[in-house]
Order: C-alpha cells, then structure tokens, then sequence
C-alpha cells in the first residue's frame, strides 16, 4: 500500500476510543488561541479506513475539532496509515457529533 | 517485565520513529485499536501479546508504506528514549497489560492515554530522576 492522502471534512471522520467524547476542552482552547483559523502549514492527520471508507483519526483530534468548530465545510488533508476493511467505525462518534 | 511486554516496548520503539508526531500514549491507543478496542472499558480485555501481535504487523505494513528497508530509530527524541527506557525499568507498573497501566496513570492524571503527555507519562514514571 503506498501512502495516500485525501482532503477530507473534518466533521465527518470518527473519534478513537480514548477521545471518543471529543476533543480536549483545554487543549482545544490553547489550539484555538494559539492558531485560530490558521491551517497554513498543519500536518496531515493520520486515519485509519474502515469499512465503506470510514475513516477513524489517529493522530488529529484536536486540530479536527479546530477546524470543525471555526471553519465549518474547510476540507482537511489526512493521510491514511491503514487499511481495515472489515473493520466497522460506524460505532465510534464523529467529530461533528461532538463538536463543543 | 514479561517477554511480550518487553517486545512490545521494542516495537513501539519503531513505531515511534515512523509516528514522529505522535504522543507514546496516542500510539498505544492506535495499537489498541487494532487489537478491536473500541470502548475504554476493552482496554481491559486486551493483552500484551495481542498488543504485540498487531504492532509488529502494523509497523511492517507501515514500513511498507513509507518504503523505509530501515527504521530510523536514531531519530527519536532524548525524551521518548527515556519515556521507553522507564517503561523497562520503572518499579510503577503492574504485571498486567501495559496499555492498561498507563490508561490507570492517565487516570488518575485527569487525562486519557491519547492525551496524556510524553513529559508527564516521563516524570510519573521516574519522579526521582531530573527530566529536563
């Protein structure tokens, strides 16, 4: 598998199970802060595709919800580091689902 | 420390150079994931063999993917060398699966282990030592 980018609305990808109640309130709020609506030079999020292409952040949540929150409908660019096909992450909450 | 435990903390030693980005707990919580982790009330229900199991399949297909023939393990930072170091050495874990004592010190941080801290984990972990 060689690596893949896509753009992506952040609202749409799924939460891991450690933040599957969102993003950290404090974290947040020093992201927002510190960059606002700034995603010059942001790197790629990692994901995890799923079955029927759900993807699930990995690495991102934080920067997810920023743009989520502060530039509704701006695409993100992830990079999807695995494939797990018969994986279901339709179980796991999406970002927009528990944007604060 | 148990073979599997030792291994795993081999491996996300790798995986650490491939994942630069990314806080130790984060990628216990990615290897967790892989193992069918869906709810923090499964981490309980995962080993470290099975942990190991899937990190090492994980880190090979990831190599594959960034065509790395070597892992760059040079590149890692003095503090997750020590944080992986601590993990061998620290008197402050159990002997049950390694994801679920640094989600217990997540815990009792006010944290979760995708959040926690490298710097944090580190100074738990070893809090007789200077960490800089």
């Amino acid at each position: 598998m060689a690596r893949e980018f896509l753009q992506v609305d952040p609202r749409k990808l799924r939460l891991p199970p450690s933040r599957r109640d969102g993003a950290d309130a404090v974290k947040l709020q020093r992201q927002i802060a510190k960059h606002g609506k700034k995603t010059d030079g942001m790197p790629p999020l990692i994901v995890h595709r799923g079955k029927d292409g759900e993807l699930m952040i990995v690495d991102g949540v934080t920067r997810a919800t920023r743009v989520a929150k502060l530039l509704p409908g701006q695409e993100l660019t992830v990079e999807v580091a695995a494939e797990r096909p018969n994986k279901d992450f339709t179980n796991f909450p999406t970002v927009e689902e528990k944007l604060p | 420390m148990n073979t599997a435990r030792q291994a795993l903390v081999a491996v996300l030693r790798e995986l650490s150079a491939l994942y630069p980005s990314m806080r130790l707990g984060q990628l216990l919580d990615m290897v967790a994931t892989l193992t069918g982790v869906e709810t923090t009330a499964d981490y309980d229900r995962t080993t470290d063999v099975e942990m190991l199991r899937e990190a090492v399949h994980h880190l090979s297909e990831r190599s594959k993917q960034l065509e790395l023939d070597v892992i760059p393990v040079e590149s890692l930072s003095s503090e997750r060398s020590q944080l992986l170091l601590a993990l061998r050495e620290t008197p402050y874990l159990s002997h049950g699966p390694l994801v679920c004592d640094l989600v217990r010190i997540a815990k009792e941080l006010n944290t979760t282990l995708y959040d926690i801290e490298d710097d944090v984990l580190l100074q738990r972990l070893k809090p007789q030592d200077a960490v800089a």
